[in-house]
């Protein structure tokens, strides 16, 4: 049997249970569409159906591993129906990704019934979907929430991610939560930081379009403040820019 | 033929111990990189990179290039490679004799090739077409083989037909040897033994696990076993190597646990040499 058509065969051995199931019940199976010769008959004769299922069972660790990491929370927090959930998607697709497109491509099946677990999903999904972004230095123009997402959670990831990646928490009373995602330049990690509903409002005017100076005038008019309450707030928002455009979280 | 410079021992980088590595500069003498993760040049990748390769040798390490695939490999993925052996001025890079991929399907890791010479002419086709792109030696690792393919020749002349054929050099992993060794019932002296140990530029060191009937898996999850000690004094003593690297990827230790491996490795070297200063910056003449 040539390489190729060697490869060819292989290939779905490892990476497609339908596949494996077929060959080993009927080996003759494969080949029917291009006859084999006796050479090529006897390659495939040898192969060891335990072999085979260790190589696809290790190359399915090797797609979990990454994906693990990369969603350590909820990870942790299905255990071992997480792995199970990645079996099945690997079943579904056999051909791996790139990690980060893997664990994203995963998580839009992972569906959970549990608040909390739900709500987490959601909050993995924004993390990957932050990291996978190009992480822009600030530039000259008007801020945007390119490097991060806002977002309102049924929890407060911002506290509770760390606890659950860490097995520490599995549950906990739900706490309506603004929370940016961002991921801080220069680094591999994302971070979550909760914020006030007034901050929330001035990050969700920053839009590429208006000044930050525009978006402050804006909140402190909607607040309602005297000048002496816009004066300390403007001072107080122009700082909180600051710390958040030298960490890139907005760019 | 080109000397290559020797680097002493070192890790393998994961990004955990990036301030662990910063911190122990004085006690690595390179990094090993896994290329595949610096090749589409992100700016949170490009700054780890240019911070490392400001302390270290850098040595690039690929997974996904696929030399034992009868296809043509990816142009651009090779020009990657260049641009990531330029980027941190690499003296060599390396990749797995396997094949990771074949007829659109992704395997995602490393798959055995049968030891035939038809594979042979395949993998030194493209490790030329890899050469004459990414312009620096190559040097080609075996790998464990979890599923044996039949083939007409032995895993040595194997090796031996691909680093002669391709005129690249070998990184050895001896772990991969021990776990093949163990697997597939054959003595690891005698396979080294039959090795052009010339070729050998680069070593591999780690540890993996026992599974179920005994089969020794390669997962880069514990610390260097004795019997891969026993081959590296066994290597040292017969060829110079110009960069040994421990590698662990699962359950990673605190970083003093690699450190620890470092030292021994180092301690092995020199008591092979009789003390000649092999791993002290001098340059080695083994690899292409």
């Amino acid at each position: 049997m040539a390489l190729r058509d060697l490869q060819a065969v292989l290939v779905r051995l490892y990476a497609d249970r339908a596949y494996r199931e077929v060959f080993f019940a009927d080996r003759s199976s494969v080949g029917a569409e291009q006859p084999l010769t006796e050479t090529e008959r006897k390659q495939l004769d040898a192969l060891r159906r335990d072999d085979i299922e260790r190589f696809a069972n290790a190359l399915r660790r090797k797609r979990l591993g990454p994906v693990r990491e990369l969603t350590p929370a909820l990870a942790r927090l299905l255990g071992d129906d997480f792995d199970r959930r990645f079996d099945a998607f690997c079943a579904d697709n056999p051909s791996a990704r790139a990690p980060l497109d893997e664990a994203r491509a995963f998580l839009t099946t992972v569906t959970v019934t549990s608040p909390f677990a739900n709500d987490l999903t959601v909050c993995e999904q924004l993390r990957l979907e932050v990291r996978a972004g190009r992480n822009a230095r600030p530039g000259p123009g008007p801020p945007a929430m390119v490097n991060s997402r806002l977002r309102q959670f049924a929890y407060d990831w911002a506290r509770l991610y760390p606890l659950v990646a860490r097995g520490e928490l599995t549950d906990a009373a739900p706490e309506s939560s603004w929370v940016l995602v961002g991921k801080v330049i220069g680094e591999l990690a994302v971070k979550l930081r909760r914020v006030n509903p007034t901050t929330t409002r001035l990050l969700g005017l920053f839009d590429g379009v208006k000044s930050s100076e525009q978006a402050i005038i804006q909140v402190a008019e909607e607040l309602g403040l005297n000048e002496f309450e816009r004066l300390k707030f403007r001072e107080e928002a122009r700082r909180l820019l600051e710390q958040l455009a030298a960490s890139g979280l907005l760019a | 033929m080109t000397a290559l410079p020797s680097f002493g021992v070192g890790v393998s980088y994961r990004s955990p111990w990036r301030h662990a590595v910063r911190a122990q500069r004085d006690r690595l003498g390179c990094l090993e990189i896994m290329a595949d993760d610096y090749l589409d040049r992100r700016p949170e990748r490009e700054r780890e990179l240019s911070e490392l390769s400001d302390l270290f040798p850098l040595l690039p390490h690929a997974i996904a290039t696929s030399l034992g695939t009868d296809e043509p490999l990816d142009e651009g993925r090779l020009r990657q490679l260049a641009e990531l052996v330029e980027r941190t001025n690499a003296p060599w890079a390396s990749e797995h004799l396997a094949f990771t991929h074949a007829h659109g399907l992704n395997l995602g890791h490393l798959a055995s090739l049968p030891f035939s010479r038809e594979a042979v002419a395949v993998v030194v086709r493209n490790a030329r077409r890899w050469r004459s792109v990414v312009g620096v030696p190559l040097l080609v690792e075996n790998i464990a083989c979890v599923v044996p393919l039949p083939g007409e020749l032995t895993e040595a002349q194997f090796l031996t037909e691909i680093v002669e054929g391709a005129d690249c050099g070998l990184l050895l992993d001896l772990h991969n040897v021990h776990a093949n060794a163990i697997n597939h019932g054959f003595d690891a002296h005698e396979l080294l033994s039959s090795l052009p140990l010339e070729r050998v530029g680069q070593i591999h060191l780690g540890g993996g696990h026992d599974a179920p009937e005994g089969f020794r898996m390669d997962s880069h999850s514990s610390a260097t076993p004795e019997p891969v000690w026993e081959l590296l004094g066994y290597v040292a003593a017969r060829a110079e190597v110009n960069a040994v690297i421990v590698e662990w990827d699962l359950n990673l230790p605190p970083f003093e646990v690699m450190l620890a491996e470092v030292a021994r490795a180092e301690a092995l070297l020199r008591e092979a040499s009789h003390g000649a200063a092999r791993f002290a910056g001098s340059t080695g003449a083994a690899v292409r």
